[in-house]
């Protein structure tokens, strides 16, 4: 897991999601990137713009991932989308398979792009709107065209041949907060990212904010990932039940690092099921009883454990929304394995945690 | 008592309380931030039937899922009524490969002692 965090270390947001997109995806998407704008005055601004950015981005992995030929060829589940922040900057990157004979004509049609200034693109879209010079795929080449104009700097993009049919396309669009500079990250930060993240059988890598509103727009992402398809998988729904619980004691229990409760979560899959990791910050002072808890807990055979379940549910008197411990209960019945965690110590009032399951059909 | 139909969201699922006919339906999901503030007005309803309930109540939960605050608020619910001057009847939908959901009925009906019929789809 190191080597995937080290690079989106200073990163304030950083999430990258593998599979199909659907427009309930989009939509969750561009509210989890609207959250993290509304965090401070000096993004503000840019939330108009970039969830639009996001949304063509999305469409152009969709679009191109419907193609029959592809798709049989290769899993939608390699497509990638990536959105990276730090202080300075935001790069979207989405990574699909295109047919290389494509590669000359998108090529020339993103330097096109990138050669024009503001009004001329403005001139150029109507153009192609006029004279209906729409590409194969029903893209018209306009998707490019506005997100040139709704970012303000060059589509970076990059091609790598899979083989002499195919190729990987990167393709990343940068909003540039201070206005000035160009975009400090390389494309291939994202290519390298995504290479480790194949090879290690990711499907979801997240970083930023766990509070309340972004942990909503977080679930409501992986609920589309995990539930809304055609054939319903009951291990899919534990799956996203446990992502459910891990998430909210998160934000329940979890300690602000930067003003804000910070958090990494990576999906990956395993031969047979799925391993989620969920690092996050705890006060010190809960360190202790955290540690004898989990302890405790991995202790118990799985009898031991429904007792013990049904024995803090029918304490009344506590409040649902603050036993986080009920949360770890329902989770260690789920995955029939330990609760994996190591605590770092930090400085005196924090520590990390990093809390580690596998859910495996029984 | 007025029934009452609160139509559900991302968090919640679709409640119809109905004190009228001593019916209860809670279908969909639920997997709320706060679920105390969300199920108060739920619980308040419930508490008042309880007050003067019909003679036959029934409960039905259809749940796609829910998360372990939830299972918590499922429980007082049923404590509630158990306690109430009125026959019983739960019904607990769950798909039969389900095993999670089957689970949680049979635990219910297990430690509550109550009359929960297992409908599996």
């Amino acid at each position: 897991m190191h080597q995937i965090y080290e690079p989106i270390e200073n990163h304030n947001l950083y999430l990258s999601y593998f599979g199909s997109f659907s427009d309930t995806a989009t939509s969750d998407l561009m509210d989890l990137v609207q959250a993290f704008l509304s965090e401070d005055e000096t993004k503000r601004p840019f939330q108009k713009r970039l969830p639009f950015i996001v949304a063509e981005c999305y469409q152009n992995l969709v679009r191109h991932g419907q193609i029959e030929e592809l798709s049989k060829r290769f899993k939608s589940s390699e497509d990638n989308i990536q959105i990276a922040a730090n202080e300075e900057e935001i790069n979207i990157t989405s990574i699909n398979v295109i047919e290389r004979e494509r590669i000359p004509r998108l090529t020339e049609a993103i330097n096109t792009i990138n050669s024009l200034s503001k009004d001329e693109l403005r001139e150029y879209r109507m153009l192609i709107l006029n004279t209906g010079s729409f590409s194969k795929k029903g893209g018209a080449g306009l998707g490019l065209i506005e997100m040139a104009r709704k970012t303000g700097y060059p589509i970076r993009y990059k091609f790598v041949d899979i083989d002499d049919e195919y190729a990987r396309f990167y393709m990343t669009l940068d909003v540039v907060f201070n206005g000035q500079n160009k975009p400090q990250t390389p494309i291939e930060t994202y290519e390298k990212l995504y290479n480790e993240q194949v090879l290690d059988r990711f499907i979801f890598i997240f970083k930023g904010d766990f509070g309340e509103e972004s942990n909503e727009n977080l679930l409501g992402l992986l609920e589309t990932k995990y539930i809304e398809n055609e054939n319903l998988d009951f291990h899919e729904v534990e799956r996203f039940q446990i992502l459910v619980e891990m998430l909210q004691n998160v934000a329940k229990h979890g300690a602000e690092h930067k003003g804000r409760i910070e958090g990494t979560l990576g999906i990956k899959l395993t031969p047979t099921g799925q391993q989620i990791v969920v690092g996050n910050y705890i006060p010190s002072a809960k360190r202790k009883f955290l540690i004898d808890y989990l302890n405790e807990i991995n202790g118990l055979d799985s009898q031991a454990l429904k007792t013990r379940y049904l024995k803090e549910m029918s304490k009344l008197n506590d409040s649902p929304d603050h036993n986080g411990g009920f949360g770890l209960l329902q989770i260690a019945r789920l995955v029939k394995h330990p609760l994996d965690f190591v605590v770092h110590s930090l400085d005196e009032k924090k520590h990390f945690l990093s809390f580690q399951v596998t859910h495996e059909p029984s | 008592m007025k029934p009452i139909d609160i139509e559900g969201s991302d968090m919640m699922p679709n409640i119809h309380l109905d004190g009228e006919k001593g019916e209860f339906v809670f279908e969909g999901k639920s997997n709320p931030y706060n679920v105390n503030e969300s199920y108060a007005a739920v619980l308040n309803y419930i508490q008042k039937y309880t007050i003067d309930p019909q003679p036959l109540t029934t409960v039905v939960f259809k749940w796609q899922f829910f998360n372990s605050a939830t299972a918590k608020i499922i429980f007082k619910i049923l404590i509630l009524l158990r306690g109430a001057e009125t026959e019983l009847q739960v019904k607990w939908y769950a798909d039969k490969d389900f095993r999670m959901m089957n689970e949680k009925g049979n635990e219910l009906k297990e430690l509550l002692g109550i009359n929960l019929d297992l409908v599996q789809e």
